[in-house]
């Protein structure tokens, strides 16, 4: 086992609107990486660059070990796309029977018949006939049952209800209990993510602007509210971006301890995901 | 593979079953009581359609991304439609004969009908050989009319071209091939050859399939999603 489930070196993916990159993105083993960004970041782009549904125009990367498009590697991954699934018209059933066919002997057929009960899916009805939610727990209940190395997750837990999504958020971390597994998870519902990334990587207009340890981040980056003359005795470097109002300045900054230290009489509360999302794209906006 | 063919059975069992029903109550009963000897060698070329149909639906469902995810080759892949393809063209020689033989008589003699559905056989082969590769490349509802340009190209093109040629040219072909009708005349009987020609087609377009097949694997390989 090595100690990344993936790499990504200077990976670019150019299309005549976007180009992605270059991204260097590492996924250690054992833990559960959050990808976020806008819409149109380059998350999904990434994530199919990786699985090898499409081929990067430059860079390198390596999947468990391996090439993404070596069959045998992929045989150890486990993908949910937000919107790529079987035919409607199929159960999941069938979709067992197919995949059992395909991973051949992988496929844990009575893993996934639990998952499937565990999730109350009716192995009889028609994927037309779920719900979105339900077409989402099919879809990682047929990622999971081959008991893959790795699982990537694209807007997994999108559309799903607090109760199911705290279910499939406990089912993530159960995966990762023995440290041989990964999971690599885009998700714009990033509450999510604080509760159990261990890293988060934050793509924003087809750059990877950071990738840090959750904690870390979470400790570094501040909201701090206060006045304009205030906020100048910072120093440069240590606001990202101020949003002003009636009632005085609120501004993403880095170092949240130095700058309470430098400003003992301002507020500057830990910033959430969504608050540096928010301000670094309203900083690129300017 | 075994996966994938069970996939697309399943996807043709589950959503033609009442389409398939219907033109076999359809055909059957124009077959025998019309005598309409066609739409019995029509029903291979509609089984083949039903092959071919599963790739619109993997691309409706966005299950042709998500099968680059799998531990298959796209050479499997790929292959899984032509396989589903031949077997279900081959499925339909059976039903067409019996069709066939539940026509009254006078009905056509066995080698006539051998004849028939070796030519279906052939056609639909030959079709799905231009559906599938374009079918990769435009996408399935695109590649019907690429296919219908395709064949008429194929079909009239050195037609439309051979009556451009000068004459200097035409003359000793049409000569050579009116000395090649005479040959061919003096040494088999119309039975044979009309044996050896169909059954050279038949080989010909299971070539094509084959050629086919090499393409529609380099075109999935180069498809981005």
């Amino acid at each position: 086992m090595t100690n990344n489930a993936a790499v990504l070196r200077s990976v670019e993916k150019r299309y005549k609107d976007f180009t992605l990159g270059p991204i260097d993105l590492t996924i250690p083993t054992g833990t559960i990486v959050g990808l976020v960004g806008e819409n149109g970041a380059g998350k999904t782009t990434t994530l199919k660059l990786l699985c090898g549904v499409n081929p990067a125009d430059a860079g390198e990367i390596t999947l468990l070990g391996s090439h993404p498009t070596d069959p045998a590697i992929r045989a150890r991954l486990g993908v949910v796309f937000e919107d790529a699934y079987f035919y409607s018209g199929l159960n999941a059933e069938q979709i067992g029977k197919s995949m059992a066919g395909i991973f051949g002997d992988r496929w844990n057929a009575g893993q996934f018949a639990d998952y499937l009960q565990r999730f109350g899916l009716d192995a009889k009805k028609k994927v037309s006939e779920y719900s979105r939610g339900m077409r989402m727990k099919l879809s990682l209940a047929t990622a999971l049952a081959h008991n893959p190395d790795l699982l990537v997750l694209d807007e997994a837990t999108a559309g799903l209800d607090p109760v199911v999504r705290s279910e499939m958020l406990d089912l993530f971390l159960e995966f990762i209990q023995d440290e041989d597994h990964s999971i690599l998870m885009s998700s714009h519902i990033t509450s999510d993510l604080e509760q159990v990334a261990d890293s988060i990587a934050y793509l924003h207009h087809g750059k990877l602007l950071f990738h840090e340890e959750k904690d870390a981040l979470l400790q570094e980056y501040g909201l701090l509210r206060c006045s304009r003359s205030q906020l100048e005795k910072l120093p440069i470097g240590t606001v990202v971006h101020t949003r002003e109002g009636t009632f005085g300045c609120e501004s993403l900054v880095k170092g949240r301890a130095e700058v309470q230290r430098l400003l003992p009489e301002a507020v500057c509360d830990p910033a959430t995901i969504d608050d540096i999302m928010r301000f670094y794209s309203g900083r690129d906006a300017q | 593979m075994k996966g994938l063919l069970y996939k697309d059975w399943a996807l043709i069992a589950g959503g033609y079953k009442a389409n398939f029903l219907f033109l076999l109550v359809f055909y059957g009963l124009l077959t025998v009581i019309g005598r309409m000897t066609f739409l019995a060698y029509a029903m291979v070329f509609v089984m083949g359609m039903y092959a071919s149909s599963t790739i619109s639906m993997d691309e409706n469902s966005h299950w042709d991304a998500y099968a680059h995810t799998l531990p298959v080759t796209p050479g499997q892949l790929v292959a899984a439609k032509y396989w589903l393809t031949l077997l279900l063209t081959a499925a339909s020689i059976p039903l067409s004969f019996l069709l066939i033989a539940l026509i009254p008589d006078p009905k056509p003699s066995p080698l006539e009908a051998a004849l028939g559905l070796a030519a279906a056989c052939t056609v639909t082969l030959f079709y799905f050989s231009f559906v599938i590769p374009l079918s990769y490349k435009f996408g399935a509802a695109k590649a019907r009319s690429w296919v219908s340009i395709s064949i008429l190209i194929v079909a009239f093109g050195p037609v439309l071209l051979f009556t451009q040629l000068p004459e200097g040219v035409t003359v000793p072909i049409k000569s050579a091939a009116a000395s090649l009708d005479a040959t061919v005349t003096a040494t088999w009987s119309e039975t044979s050859f009309t044996v050896a020609v169909v059954g050279a087609l038949l080989l010909f377009s299971l070539a094509c399939i084959v050629i086919s097949w090499a393409i529609s694997v380099r075109l999935y390989t180069r498809k981005t999603y």
